[in-house]
């Protein structure tokens, strides 16, 4: 077993080869060795709350027997123009990511601290899902974003992209 | 979403197909210019949607790059503390973003309407953005007109401008034209044909100085037939219309009138492929050997070196079987610098089982010299190069709502059209209107009898006239 601390200091225990799937807590541990050390010092994790690491864990252990996704591997997933194509979600992933946006971001931040590259992927698509065949009114809603183009700009914006509307 | 690191954020992004990314572009200055970051990206959009070794593209995006640099220039001129000199890269999110907006307008009968009922009596000052010629067939030389858009340093929108050629110290009482012309980004030839000492001519003008007197690139009792320009550099062969054996190659340097000849004994036909400042590289297509079925072609690479008056000297020659029906052709489409495609201009009526109808040839550069390589042949990559040569649609082809149906623009039924990638032009007896797709300030309803594109055309026609009061004034 492994301990960590969240950034509020709340300790969590997980079973080593579940927390794996995190390439830096796994590297972490292959540098400490096989020594019971790592089971009663707990690896602090200032930038992951306690409800997001939840999360994590949780992402982990359901995904424990899945193959381990490296960077050397993000490629397989460039189509012919070199964007990475957005597969299907399946169902667990699915109702894993309903969680406010709040969260999502968190959870993409932790997915990104920790290189739990599948979850990353996961998060990712997720918000790119939310972000497919939307109006950029529509986009600005869903994220709050401010429309930041001065009136003349926006004008400009509207009259060159008049051909979007109508794709 | 705004405490996404950037490089999450391109993560996102990469998971976004382009139609997406566009539609990000345009929901904040700041996203947008994190999409516009994404310039690989872009110009590989740009290039797959829109295939550069289309003539018409490649013209588009000429066109583009004019108007970008012209702003430019505008820009620094208005704003001292801008760096002078040097050309700023384009933008190719922009580029593709104008590029879908064109494609919209000209599927759509978006387009501005300028009437040009007489000729420009001031040169205008600026950028040229592009030009249509209208040669009328078998005319008097003095109908030539050029309709031109220009774009000055104190407008914001390009202006049309009708303007004609310089004949000075030319004969033109007793000359006409065939109607016969070409034009490439800088330059527009137009042959003659003097009824007073019956004699050919090939006159080429520079489309930025109109008002300056041709160069005379050839002059004589010989026909001038299949002229190429491209950069600086001219190519054509002109002949004997009696003894048609003879002939002969002219190859000209246009802006420092340095000219070549030779006699090719054959009647092979030359294409530009690379220009430099003073030289050119040469494919020549010949030596045809075809039965009805097959033809044996070959095709030689040739360098001129302006001032030199030694015979071209061959470079490299590469021979390919290829499928070639009796009274068709072998033509060549300059892909780029490196690759041309030849392919046979009857092609759609043969099979390609025994020999290829296209084929695909790089050019080599090694440290043993140049040499000629067979790429591709009648495959799915080759196809797909061939593809816009073969079903490319001019603009009249690709227009949905044809202006001639616009009874607002009244283009009389007889009017003879000129188009180019943009643009149509319709003359006639003098009177001139150009549909122009670039902007986007009035739109055509085709079922709709255009009342709001009269009174844009009107509004526009106006603004015209403003313009050019404004221009008067300044000088």
């Amino acid at each position: 077993m492994v301990k960590l601390t969240s950034s509020e200091g709340t300790e969590f225990d997980v079973e080593r080869s579940v927390i794996e799937r995190s390439l830096l807590i796994k590297n972490l541990l292959d540098d400490v060795g096989e020594s019971d050390t790592c089971a009663y010092t707990p690896i602090p994790l200032p930038n992951v709350s306690g409800p997001i690491l939840a999360k994590v864990i949780e992402y982990c252990e359901h995904h424990r027997n899945d193959p381990v996704v490296g960077h050397g591997d993000a490629d397989a997933e460039l189509d012919a123009s070199g964007a990475r194509v957005s597969d299907e979600i399946d169902e667990w992933d699915m109702e894993f990511c309903k969680v406010d946006q709040g969260t999502l971001f968190e959870m993409i931040l932790a997915a990104n601290y920790l290189d739990i590259r599948s979850m990353l992927d996961l998060t990712c698509k997720t918000v790119a899902n939310m972000i497919k065949n939307k109006t950029p009114e529509e986009i600005r809603k869903t994220f709050n974003i401010t429309n930041d183009f001065s009136p003349e700009e926006e004008e400009q914006v509207q009259r060159e992209n008049a051909w979007c509307e109508d794709r | 979403m705004k405490h996404i690191p950037n490089e999450i954020l391109d993560l996102i992004f990469n998971l976004l197909d382009d139609d997406t990314l566009l539609a990000l572009a345009r929901v904040s200055e700041g996203w947008k210019s994190r999409v516009a970051l994404r310039q690989t990206l872009w110009r590989q959009h740009f290039k797959l949607e829109f295939l550069q070794f289309d003539d018409a593209e490649q013209e588009w995006l000429h066109q583009y790059r004019r108007t970008y640099e012209a702003r430019m220039l505008a820009s620094q001129a208005t704003n001292k503390s801008s760096s002078e000199g040097g050309s700023a890269p384009i933008c190719w999110l922009d580029a593709c973003l104008k590029r879908h907006a064109f494609e919209h307008r000209l599927h759509h009968g978006h387009y501005t309407s300028h009437q040009l009922t007489s000729v420009a009596n001031i040169r205008p000052t600026g950028t040229r953005i592009q030009s249509i010629p209208y040669v009328p067939c078998s005319s008097s030389a003095r109908n030539v007109k050029v309709a031109s858009q220009w774009l000055t340093a104190s407008q914001q929108y390009p202006m049309w401008l009708l303007e004609q050629p310089c004949w000075d110290g030319i004969d033109v009482e007793h000359m006409g034209v065939s109607g016969n012309k070409w034009q490439s980004d800088r330059y527009l030839a137009i042959t003659t044909w003097s009824t007073s000492i019956g004699c050919h001519s090939l006159y080429v003008w520079d489309l930025d100085a109109l008002h300056k007197p041709p160069n005379v690139i050839a002059k004589g009792k010989w026909q001038i037939r299949d002229v190429e320009m491209y950069g600086n550099w001219l190519v054509c062969r002109y002949m004997n219309a009696i003894e048609i054996e003879q002939q002969f190659k002219l190859v000209c340097h246009l802006k420092n009138e340095t000219h070549r000849m030779e006699i090719p004994g054959d009647c092979s036909r030359d294409y530009i492929q690379r220009v430099a400042a003073d030289s050119a590289c040469i494919i020549r297509i010949g030596n045809i050997k075809g039965t009805v079925r097959i033809a044996m072609t070959t095709y030689t690479s040739q360098q001129i070196t302006s001032g030199q008056t030694a015979l071209l000297q061959e470079k490299a020659v590469i021979v390919v079987k290829m499928h070639y029906k009796y009274g068709g052709s072998i033509l060549l489409q300059r892909v780029d610098d490196n690759r041309f495609i030849l392919w046979s201009s009857s092609r759609e009526t043969l099979d390609s089982y025994s020999a290829p109808t296209i084929v695909l040839v790089e050019i080599v550069d090694s440290v043993e010299g140049i040499s000629l390589r067979e790429s591709l042949s009648d495959g799915t990559e080759v196809n797909h190069l061939y593809s816009p040569i073969q079903m490319r649609n001019s603009l009249e082809d690709a227009i949905k709502y044809n202006p001639r149906n616009d009874a607002k623009l009244d283009i009389p039924r007889n009017a003879q059209q000129e188009s180019s990638p943009t643009a149509t032009l319709y003359g006639y007896r003098g009177t001139f209107t150009v549909v122009d797709y670039t902007s986007h300030i009035c739109h055509s309803k085709p079922t709709i009898k255009q009342k709001q594109n009269a009174t844009v055309s009107s509004q526009m026609h106006d603004w015209m006239h403003s313009i050019l009061s404004t221009l008067r004034g300044q000088r």
